[in-house]
């Protein structure tokens, strides 16, 4: 089965890009949201199994936005990405409800995939 | 012949030109080398970057004026990331032809970057078009750019990239005489007088926008 | 009140102590039987207290002749004598004796409730005043014309209690004898209310000078109530005697209790050598002088402010800013030297009726007034520096926060994009067309552009270039032509100054541009830049929306950024007609 997933990011080249990486690496992207309340929204709509969160957005950050996701039912699986390092949000990642995180500059099907069925650990990243 | 000190760029430009068919016959990477480089084989034309050792800020220029004097045939391109029309007029009041301000960023298109060096060494004056659309853009109170048609305007941007007539013709698609009444009206209507040769046209061009 | 002359003062000296040798004639020749065991003490103290009044009232309008009190003083004096009259045993004696019987009470109240000024200052004051001179003379003249009050014979001691000696205890008041002392109770309780208020109101150094007296005063008017009341109270006729007896000694005392009150707000002249002396010692610690100063003055509440010239303000010793303005229960007196304003002390109203006073001290401590203002001055650069130099860190940091925040948003998200496009270029490179590659890679080309653009205006943001490369007048000119607002940079010296100058200029000009066009709404700007013997001169006005706000960040910025060079930042910013901003900065 292949997941389906919701990109979620304000700079709209950004969410073209990861859409057209995500689908040649095997996922289904099931939609895009520029910001918190969109994501919120499009995730009761949708249904997706993966959200690709921007950190930084417009509204609310990325990491309230995923507790947010935590408390519905079915929870889908969150991974944090940002045009910033792992190591610039500290213990902030660590402590989110979110699967894992992903450096911008390194998105592709693979990291994506390694993340999600990885330990729940963020995948470490160079910068 | 290639002056910058940042070896990867200064090498990218020279591929970048062979492979246009010029034939590259020095990279330097300082002012003082490229004026020794150029006594020694005086080149048809010099692409040169602003900024070099020692302090960083404006030794290609100053570079580019002291070759202006002492070898007028060597056309001289200056590359720069400043859209500054202070620079480019530096340039220009050297009194040199044969003489260009670029963007560095241009050379991400070969075409334009080899057009450059061939209008320089040809003793022709190129004006970067973003230092130009700065200047045309400018916000003014009583504009009298206002006065000319959208056409006239046209016209005079890209007389202030220092296109010569022929070149007007062929980038705006119209005929000679239609450029050279264009060109005329521009001139009555601001006032200023026509200038022998291309330097000096660019230089009043540019001197009636910044004033 | 004129200062009283010497030869007033005594033939006044002379006519008191000739009221009260009569009033000692008339109480023993006069005609009436006073029992003997009584004569003595009642001469004794009648003319103790007549005289305490009149001498020390004496006293007290020469010291203070700013105060009616002493003049008071001197009335209750010969009023106390003048009720003698009654003890000379013939018609007119008793008319006039009756009339003037207790008028010396009326002055009493009048004594009293206009004390320390023994002037009438407010409503209250003017109906007690005046009820209480109602109640003397016009009363008994009413009781002894339209009543016809008896006319009682020699042979006891002179009515008016007039002598102290034990009644029988008999009271068989008619209703109007109640009333009228009920009249009196309510207006010596009145009285104590309107001593005690004054009291509490009063700031340390009144209440200084009225502590004495208003004890003295309460004492007595609670005396007198008692003595009016003690038939009400049924209070035994012995203790009536005892309280009355006692209310004639407090009497006694009382005006010097009063002259202490009196004086002790007047500059004592020993505190104001001891003043100059410790000055002369030096003053190390800067709340120093305004300490000596509130112990001249007995006013601990007084507080001292340097006016600083160049400020236009006023500040504390320690160089804080404060505002100084009138106040209730506050007085101002502003210290001058060589007709310069140079300080205000702070104090408690009562010194204001004290003007010698204060330009004694103020003479005193001018030196070192002016020499701790030069030191507050100081102390306020001070903390205006470390105030800016704060402000200048803050500002730094800001600058840095919005350098990455537009770094982080701008480029650095275009870059990504830009690795992204190529890494999915990469891997299409088996299965795309070469049509589909090239519109992917003009897409991270157009990016890459983006990204250039924002790089660069960040750089120029960060570092103007031309200004070290060309000069002010450049630099000003290519800030002009990127103006979102028509702007018009005048003729710049061709010159080139120091690397400060130039930037602290060519920010003033830019941020003057930026807020003439972000928020002003202005429809032209025009930049002036010139030389003269000051240093060099920068004014940007425009016609726009005016109301700029000198406080608020950015032109406060500026002002720090100026006042590092020992420049001048002004700004004028009428609402609705343009705003001006012009930076002096001196220049070798």
């Amino acid at each position: 089965m292949t997941a389906r997933v919701l990109i979620v990011d304000d700079h709209a080249p950004f969410r073209s890009l990861a859409r057209r990486l995500l689908v040649a690496g095997g996922f289904q992207v099931v939609g895009e949201a520029a910001d918190g309340a969109g994501a919120l929204s499009a995730v009761r709509d949708l249904a997706p199994d993966v959200v690709l969160l921007d950190v930084q957005l417009p509204d609310l950050d990325g990491f309230a936005v995923a507790e947010a996701l935590a408390r519905r039912q079915p929870v889908p699986i969150v991974v944090l990405v940002s045009s910033r390092a792992l190591l610039d949000y500290g213990h902030r990642v660590d402590a989110s409800t979110a699967r894992g995180f992903i450096t911008k500059s390194e998105l592709s099907g693979e990291t994506l995939l390694r993340v999600i069925d990885g330990p729940g650990r963020p995948v470490p990243c160079s910068g | 012949m290639v002056a910058d000190d940042a070896a990867l760029f200064r090498a990218g430009i020279a591929r970048l030109l062979a492979d246009a068919g010029f034939d590259v016959t020095a990279e330097v990477g300082d002012a003082d080398a490229l004026l020794a480089a150029v006594e020694r084989d005086p080149p048809d034309a010099v692409v040169v970057d602003i900024r070099m050792p020692p302090t960083h800020t404006a030794e290609g220029l100053e570079a580019a004026r002291v070759l202006a004097a002492r070898h007028p045939e060597v056309g001289v391109l200056v590359l720069s990331a400043h859209v500054e029309p202070h620079y480019a007029m530096r340039l220009l009041e050297s009194g040199a032809t044969g003489t260009g301000y670029l963007l560095k960023e241009r050379v991400t298109d070969p075409g334009e970057l080899t057009d450059a060096v061939r209008r320089v060494a040809a003793g022709g004056v190129v004006i970067d078009p973003g230092v130009v659309s700065q200047l045309v853009g400018r916000r003014r109170v009583r504009n009298p750019l206002d006065a000319l048609s959208e056409r006239e305007r046209e016209v005079l941007a890209v007389m202030a990239e220092g296109r010569s007539n022929q070149a007007i013709c062929e980038r705006l698609f119209l005929s000679p005489k239609t450029v050279e009444a264009y060109v005329h009206n521009v001139f009555t209507k601001l006032d200023l007088h026509q200038a022998a040769d291309a330097n000096r046209r660019v230089l009043a061009v540019l001197a009636y926008l910044r004033a | 009140m004129q200062r009283l002359r010497p030869r007033t003062r005594t033939a006044v000296a002379s006519a008191g102590a000739a009221a009260g040798v009569a009033a000692a004639g008339a109480l023993v020749w006069g005609g009436y039987r006073v029992p003997a065991d009584l004569l003595a003490p009642t001469l004794v103290l009648d003319l103790a207290v007549g005289w305490s009044f009149i001498g020390v009232g004496l006293v007290a309008w020469t010291r203070r002749p700013d105060s009616r009190t002493g003049v008071l003083m001197v009335v209750l004096g010969f009023a106390w004598f003048a009720r003698f009259a009654v003890a000379v045993d013939t018609r007119t004696g008793f008319v006039v004796g009756v009339l003037l019987g207790s008028v010396h009470l009326s002055v009493l109240v009048h004594l009293l409730a206009t004390f320390p000024a023994g002037r009438v200052q407010d409503r209250a004051e003017r109906v007690l005043v005046t009820v209480g001179y109602l109640l003397s003379a016009p009363l008994d003249a009413v009781f002894l014309f339209a009543l016809g009050a008896q006319r009682q014979l020699g042979d006891g001691p002179p009515p008016n209690g007039l002598v102290i000696a034990p009644s029988n205890g008999e009271f068989d008041p008619a209703g109007i004898d109640l009333a009228v002392q009920g009249v009196v109770v309510v207006l010596f309780l009145s009285l104590l209310g309107v001593v005690f208020r004054r009291w509490r109101s009063a700031g340390p150094a009144q209440r200084r000078s009225l502590t004495p007296g208003a004890v003295g005063a309460a004492l007595i008017v609670v005396t007198i109530l008692v003595e009016r009341t003690a038939i009400l109270l049924l209070i035994p006729p012995a203790v009536g005697v005892a309280l009355a007896w006692s209310a004639q000694v407090v009497l006694v005392v009382w005006p010097l209790a009063l002259l202490l009150g009196l004086l002790r707000s007047q500059l004592d002249r020993s505190a104001v050598s001891r003043l100059i002396v410790e000055l002369g010692a030096g003053l190390p610690v800067p709340e120093r002088l305004e300490r000596a100063l509130a112990d001249t003055l007995h006013d601990p509440s007084l507080e001292l402010a340097y006016w600083l010239p160049e400020r236009g303000a006023f500040v504390d010793p320690a160089g804080a800013p404060v505002r100084v303005e009138p106040v209730r229960g506050r007085a101002l007196t502003y210290l001058e030297r060589d007709g310069e304003r140079i300080a205000v002390i702070v104090h408690d109203p009562v010194l204001a009726g004290e003007p010698e006073l204060v330009a004694a001290v103020a003479a005193g401590a001018g030196l070192a007034v002016e020499n701790e203002r030069l030191h507050a001055e100081v102390r306020s650069q001070l903390r205006e520096v470390q105030a800016s130099r704060a402000r200048i860190v803050e500002a730094a940091d800001g600058a840095r926060r919005r350098v990455e925040r537009d770094l982080h948003d701008g480029a650095q998200q275009r870059l990504v994009t830009v690795a992204l496009a190529l890494r999915l270029a990469h891997t299409q490179l088996d299965t795309a067309d070469s049509g589909e590659l090239g519109a992917l890679l003009d897409e991270a080309g157009a990016e890459l552009a983006g990204a250039l653009d924002e790089l660069r205006e960040l750089a120029r943001g960060i570092y103007p270039v031309l200004l070290t490369d060309a000069g002010l007048g450049p630099a000003l000119h290519s800030l002009a032509e990127r103006c979102p607002v028509p702007a018009v940079v005048g003729t710049v010296p061709d010159r080139r100054w120091a690397d400060a100058v130039e930037q602290t200029c060519y920010f003033v000009v830019s941020e003057a541009l930026a807020n003439a066009a972000k928020h002003a709404g202005a429809g032209q700007v025009v930049v002036d830049v010139r030389e003269d013997g000051d240093g060099l001169r920068v004014q940007v006005s425009d016609d726009g929306a005016g109301g700029a706000d000198p406080g608020g960040s950015g032109l406060r910025g500026l002002a720090d950024r100026v006042a590092t060079l020992g420049g001048e930042l002004s700004v004028r910013s009428p609402r609705g007609s343009g705003t001006r901003v012009i930076a002096t900065v001196p220049c070798a």
